[in-house]
């Protein structure tokens, strides 16, 4: 069974796994084949979009997507009923737009954009990126535009933050926390814990004197007004939470045989598996197979004495196509031993597929067509239709 | 080699930042400099090369003569600032038992990467009891997140963001020194394929603004030996040679090796060449090194070949 399984009874695909791994050129391809079979089919990726945009053949993504022309398919001989879509999130305008659905007034929004605490928040912190890619997703998700939407999910080398995002969101608007911070007394400067025990007071002022006040003023504000908004976020969260854990949702490891993203991976799935998220799939991408008339019994010998006929005398092509060679014998062998450790762990309903590694760099759709070859098979490494 | 004090690792994911930040630490440390090669975040790839997975904690382990490795986690690292900013033991545990701290910390975005950074100055300033650096060198890997850059950035977000006291004087003193060049450097570490020479090249230009921190070398790994004249010919050559029976089904393999290997040699070194134009910098080569196991004897073999660099 192959990954490409998958697509015909999950309504959204969550692709996670360490950087560099070709998580984006896979969920693309997913796309791709859910538009090939007739669906409307969206993929959402993260900043730096610029690669999905390339191997889509668009110049740039917008936030609120853009459908890739029939023609564009056409082109490369793909003909569907079905559509692809693609887009990306824009982390600052996927903030604001945010605020502005979950706010109740006008007012209440305006105060919250405007402040100076929750600008810095919604544009240059680290990690809000993950609360807002999986708010992206249940928007276009409810927007029922989509018949199949595939999300690339942040290039965290870990992934884990990612997943861990909706309880931190849930936990950021807590209201028993914000409660506690709007007090009359953040805005006003801690007078008002003038009255309150004296080592209160002295933390205060230690805080106060860390922070500067007008920082913590700009805190509060952006609390007190965030205030009105935790209800709908709350049950946002709940919402967002049901939907990854959902039968409609089904997650894919995407991994590379590489020793250390092998460890990463190990690593994703044991926290998938405590938080809950349903591990459906598996891609190895990159997979280094030995050539047919490599991995027969005559081997290195053959090899040799093939090299010996034609480029004797030329050491340095000699050594150079010699090097290649065993470079891959090595590779491939090193590989198999240890995909089969790692495949070993996965339950066995996890379906499995196996990417070879392309002849260069994955950038159009033609080439993420073939790559959807692959998806459909399960445990095949040989080219599709190939000389195997 | 660059002869800063301070230096950090960065690049996207996957492209082996931890086995440039240890080669560049052994390479220190072979040179008879007191180093300490730091990680980000859970104990991860640095951890198991050096196989400390299971003793890091926030003071640095020893793991080769002259060479120490520190985990920096956030969290820790924050409650370590409260120790020393809030003088009384009392106040600490107040402040780490508040649940405002203890979910602010948890949830608020960019605290930890603030800290993380504050953490990593702290052990670089260390003094020893001869009034010298603890330290002659301090090598970061800076994280496992293809978000590196954001931890780099951090310091001039929270002085902007705090606009005055302690926090603000901190992150001001921290950006100050990591803006300068005489101590610290951003190492850039690629592998020559399009798209991740193309974010290197993304790398550099945000390091140099608006980021404004000094550029050090830029790493270019997994090269594969340069093909040499008259690969193409004899490739040709060797799809029509007449065999030995039995032989073809070898070759064929053999040319479709090579044909391949030669595919990813020409897109490494128009990416090198396209790297060097766009950065006006001299990348320095990796080579790729295929095993059956990677572990430290390679890493130790791209740390000989930075002395070399050094010493020619």
């Amino acid at each position: 069974m192959s990954v490409a399984r998958l697509l015909e009874n999950h309504r959204v695909i969550v692709c996670v796994g360490s950087g560099g791994v070709g998580k984006t050129t896979v969920a693309a391809s997913l796309a791709l084949q859910g538009a090939l079979a007739g669906k409307r089919a969206m993929v959402l990726t993260i900043d730096p979009a610029r690669r999905l945009a390339q191997s889509l053949g668009l110049d740039t993504l917008r936030s609120g997507g853009e459908r890739i022309s029939a023609e564009r398919l056409s082109a490369q001989g793909l003909e569907t009923t079905g559509t692809l879509s693609a887009g990306m999130l824009d982390q600052k305008s996927a903030w604001d737009e945010f605020i502005a659905r979950h706010s109740p007034s006008e007012q209440i929004r305006d105060t919250i954009l405007q402040n100076e605490f929750y600008q810095h928040l919604s544009r240059s912190f680290a990690g809000s990126t993950e609360y807002m890619a999986i708010e992206e997703l249940a928007r276009v998700d409810e927007s029922g535009q989509f018949d199949l939407i595939v999300l690339d999910t942040p290039p965290t080398g870990h992934a884990l933050d990612f997943l861990e995002a909706p309880a931190r969101l849930e936990d950021f608007f807590d209201r028993g926390l914000l409660s506690w911070l709007l007090l009359p007394s953040m805005s006003a400067g801690w007078s008002v814990w003038k009255t309150a025990s004296r080592s209160v007071r002295f933390l205060f002022e230690k805080v106060e004197e860390a922070t500067g006040v007008q920082a913590l003023a700009q805190i509060a504000s952006f609390f007190s007004a965030i205030e009105h908004l935790v209800d709908g976020i709350t049950e946002r969260g709940r919402k967002v939470r049901a939907l990854l854990q959902g039968d409609s949702t089904a997650f894919v490891l995407v991994s590379g045989p590489d020793e250390q993203v092998l460890e990463e991976a190990d690593e994703l799935y044991a926290k998938m598996r405590a938080l809950g998220m349903p591990l459906k799939g598996v891609v190895m991408n990159r997979v280094h197979p030995l050539p047919a008339g490599l991995d027969g019994p005559h081997g290195a010998g053959a090899v040799e004495r093939v090299l010996d006929l034609v480029v004797a005398r030329d050491v340095k092509v000699r050594q150079w196509l010699s090097h290649a060679v065993r470079d891959l014998c090595v590779q491939s062998a090193a590989e198999e031993v240890r995909r089969e450790d790692f495949e070993a762990n996965l339950p066995s309903d996890v379906l499995v597929t196996v990417i070879p590694e392309q002849r260069g760099d994955v950038h159009d759709i033609a080439q993420l067509a073939n790559l959807g070859a692959y998806l459909k098979q399960s445990f095949a490494i040989q080219e599709p239709g190939g000389r195997a | 080699m660059s002869d800063v004090r301070l230096q950090f690792v960065v690049g996207k994911g996957g492209v082996g930042k931890s086995t440039i930040t240890a080669a560049l630490a052994l390479a220190s440390a072979r040179r008879g400099l007191r180093t300490l090669v730091v990680e980000i975040g859970n104990p991860g790839g640095l951890a198991r090369l050096f196989d400390v997975a299971g003793q890091c904690s926030s003071d640095p382990v020893p793991v080769r003569a002259g060479l120490s490795l520190l985990c920096v986690q956030g969290e820790t690292a924050l409650s370590e600032y409260l120790t020393l900013a809030l003088p009384i033991k009392r106040l600490v545990r107040m402040v780490l038992s508040n649940r405002f701290y203890r979910v602010f910390v948890a949830a608020a975005p960019g605290l930890k990467e603030l800290m993380t950074i504050g953490k990593i100055w702290f052990e670089a300033q260390k003094k020893g009891p001869d009034g010298r650096p603890l330290w002659e060198r301090v090598i970061v890997d800076a994280g496992a997140s293809g978000h590196s850059l954001q931890y780099l950035q951090m310091p001039a977000a929270a002085a902007e963001t705090f606009r005055s006291g302690l926090v603000h004087r901190e992150s001001l003193r921290v950006l100050s020194q990591l803006r300068d060049a005489s101590t610290t450097c951003v190492h850039v570490v690629a592998i020559p394929e399009e798209m991740p020479i193309t974010e290197a090249v993304g790398i550099v230009e945000r390091l140099r603004s608006p980021l404004e921190l000094p550029v050090g070398q830029l790493f270019v790994n997994r090269c594969r030996p340069t093909a040499p004249e008259g690969i193409d010919e004899a490739i040709a050559a060797l799809e029509t040679a007449t065999l030995a029976p039995g032989d073809e089904a070898v070759r064929t393999g053999v040319v479709d090796t090579a044909r391949r290997a030669l595919g990813w040699e020409r897109i490494q070194e128009a990416g090198i060449e396209r790297l060097s134009a766009e950065t006006r910098l001299a990348p320095v080569r990796i080579p790729l090194m295929v095993r059956e196991e990677f572990g430290l004897a390679e890493v130790d073999s791209i740390a000989t070949q930075l002395i070399a660099q050094v010493q020619r």
